[in-house]
């Protein structure tokens, strides 16, 4: 599971000329998931702080205020799960000091942000496909946060909880 | 008149009992390989998840 990467390009990059949120610019990337029965498109935002943060959050394009937490039922995660990991990668390779941020989105039908089953399957990705020797995954099951930092950053545990407080508040702005 | 079908009742379906049973059965979600890492000022907790070994052939992704 999660080797399927399907194609996808960046669309666009916007600026935050405004400043209204702390982002510096953000990377809309899309691809098309196809099943027997449809095809969608899905949106990937990637949103660069400074100091090497970034965030990623991905839906698929459809009008509903809860875009970031409905089911398509299309039983693509293996595939959409691969492609966000190669996204990643893209982001790795350009700047090797990358830290992610993810916030997994309960189901509409949740009630609390703990341990969600979003969680649960971003984990097992995680568990699975990050390679141990370069990069730490710290989870915190209340909230249902992941934070991905490189390993020489994890291994100052003052800068590594520095940067997991950072990105709390990055949350609590953008949330 | 459409007459009252047990098949679309949930609570008269057979399958769904077995379902019911399949779920209880299921175990709770466990990390893999998880250390606690520390204790945030509000109380949470904080893991630090370690990597299941890969199946061979297949590749970490960065």
């Amino acid at each position: 599971m999660f080797n399927t990467v399907l194609p996808y390009r960046l669309v666009q990059r916007n600026r935050n000329p405004g400043g209204r949120e702390s982002w510096v610019y953000e990377d809309i990337y899309k691809f098309f998931v196809h099943s027997p029965s449809s095809r969608r498109k899905y949106l990937v935002e990637v949103h660069a702080y400074p100091d090497h943060l970034y965030t990623v959050d991905f839906y698929a394009k459809v009008h509903d205020v809860n875009r970031y937490r409905l089911r398509t039922n299309q039983r693509a995660m293996g595939r959409l799960g691969g492609t966000m990991l190669d996204i990643l990668a893209g982001i790795v390779r350009a700047d090797p000091q990358a830290r992610f941020g993810f916030l997994a989105a309960a189901m509409v039908h949740e009630t609390s942000d703990f341990k969600t089953k979003r969680f649960k399957i971003y984990v097992k990705m995680f568990e699975l496909k990050l390679d141990p020797a370069r990069h730490r995954v710290v989870v915190r099951s209340e909230s249902s946060s992941i934070f991905v930092m490189p390993v020489a950053v994890a291994a100052k545990a003052s800068l590594q909880e520095a940067i997991i407080r950072r990105y709390e508040r990055i949350f609590a702005e953008t949330f | 008149m459409k007459e009252f079908s047990p098949k679309h009742s949930k609570k008269t379906d057979p399958r769904q009992a077995v379902r019911e049973v399949r779920k209880a059965a299921r175990k709770d979600f466990s990390f893999g390989e998880a250390k606690l890492l520390f204790v945030g000022e509000d109380g949470a907790e904080y893991h630090s998840i370690e990597p299941i070994s890969q199946i061979p052939g297949y590749t970490y992704a960065f």
